[in-house]
Parts: structure tokens; sequence; C-alpha cells
């Protein structure tokens, strides 16, 4: 046991943490929330009025969720071309 | 199979360094560079000074002892040299870190700015039609009655269930 002891503080008498430490990079907040679900219409109307707006949200919510992936794609990019910056 | 994950842990977070780095670490540079001075001195003198009683009888056992400490000497001049050599290097990647680091910071800003801007013109445009449908809704619903399936249909599509 005492040699155990001995040989692991001769092992690690010559180890220094490594001295440079990268961080991952922060991702904002807004788009690391998922995308809504598409929203239903009632089945009881048969207005064309309430159909067109449940369309109408519906594509507001494809469109916001379009606009988070596109901001995902170009966050990874941007990161990516960063990291790759430091050699 | 304990030995190697330790061994694991340890290669992970530490760089381990050689007894003649950690020798460099812990002692001052000054003592080798006195060494090196010293043995060149000694080594200079035991082929010159040989009128001196003390260097002449001594001449070969000065020559062998000043000739290790310089090798020794040497080798650490070299191992202090690749050591400022490293350490120059890795305050140079510790400058590139942080330079990165900032503009890592300032490119989600505008990232977060970029994607505001989408969204709000997104919620405008919403607005902006769900207004025309108010207007035109009388119209549209006496125009046009829509069946149960076609809203069962659309919903079924909303939900992405079969």
């Amino acid at each position: 046991m005492k040699y155990a002891v001995l040989a692991s503080a001769l092992l690690l008498s010559a180890c220094v943490s490594v001295p440079v430490e990268r961080k991952f990079p922060s991702v904002p907040v807004e788009i690391q929330a998922p995308c809504g679900n598409l929203q239903t219409i009632d089945p009881a109307t048969n207005k064309l009025s309430v159909v067109v707006d449940s369309v109408v949200t519906n594509y507001t919510q494809y469109q916001l969720c379009q606009t988070k992936n596109d901001t995902w794609i170009d966050w990874y990019n941007e990161q990516k071309k960063i990291f790759e910056s430091v050699k | 199979m304990a030995w190697k994950t330790v061994r694991n842990i340890i290669n992970t977070h530490y760089k381990c360094l050689g007894l003649d780095m950690w020798i460099v670490n812990f002692l001052p540079d000054f003592i080798f560079h006195v060494l090196l001075l010293v043995s060149l001195l000694a080594l200079v003198a035991s082929f010159v000074l040989d009128s001196i009683p003390f260097v002449s009888t001594n001449a070969k056992a000065i020559q062998l002892a000043s000739a290790v400490v310089l090798a020794i000497a040497l080798y650490f001049e070299g191992a202090i040299s690749d050591n400022d050599a490293w350490l120059a290097r890795v305050a140079a990647l510790e400058r590139q870190v942080a330079v990165a680091e900032a503009k890592s910071k300032e490119t989600n800003t505008v990232i977060q700015y970029q994607y505001r801007d989408k969204v709000r013109t997104v919620k405008e445009t919403q607005v902006v039609v769900q207004e025309r449908i108010v207007k035109e809704a009388a119209k549209m619903d006496a125009e046009c009655r829509v069946s149960p399936e076609a809203i069962s249909i659309l919903n079924q599509a909303a939900g992405g269930k079969q």
C-alpha cells in the first residue's frame, strides 16, 4: 500500500494541469426552445375564415421554426470558423 | 483495469513531464547558467593553467568532472530553452483563445439581434394577414362552407399522426 502511495506521489509530482482550456461556445437562449405544435381547427366549425386563420397561424409557426433552424445553422458555421481560427 | 482507468484520467487531465522538465521547473534558471559557466571555465583552466600546482596535478580529474558538468548544464540549458519555447506557445494560444471567446460572444450577440429581427418580421406579417382575415371573414364565410371531412383531414395533417 505504502509503495502504491509513493508511486502515485512520484507519478503525479511530474504532472501539471493542461494550461490552455477551451470553453464550448454558448448558444443564445431563444433558439434553444423547441418549436411549438401546429394548431388544429375546431371540428365543430364550418367557417372558411376560421380554417384560413388556423392555416395562417400554422404558416407563422413554420416560419418561426424555420428562422430558428436557420439561426442554428448560422450559429454553427460562425462558431466553427472562430473555433478553427485558433491553432 | 482500475490502473488503466487511473492512467486515462491522469492523461486526460494532466500533461505529464519528464524528470528533467520537473527539475527545470523546480530549480531557478540561473543555477544552470552558473553551472555552465563554471564548468566551461574549469575545463579551459585545466588546459591553460597547468603552471598552477593543484590544476597540473589534478588536470585529468578536473577535465573529466568539468566535462560531465558541462554536458549536464548544456542539456539543461536546452531543456530551459525548450521549456521557454513551449511557455511562449502556451501564452500565444491563451491569447488566441481569449480573442476567440470574445469573438464568439460578439457573434452570439449579432446572431441574437438578427434572430429577433426575423421573428419580429414574421409576427408583424401574421398580424397584417390576420387583420385581412377579419376584414374578409364575412365574404369568405358567405361564399364557402367547409365540410367536417376537410377539417378532419387538416387536423390529422397538423397532428402528424396516422
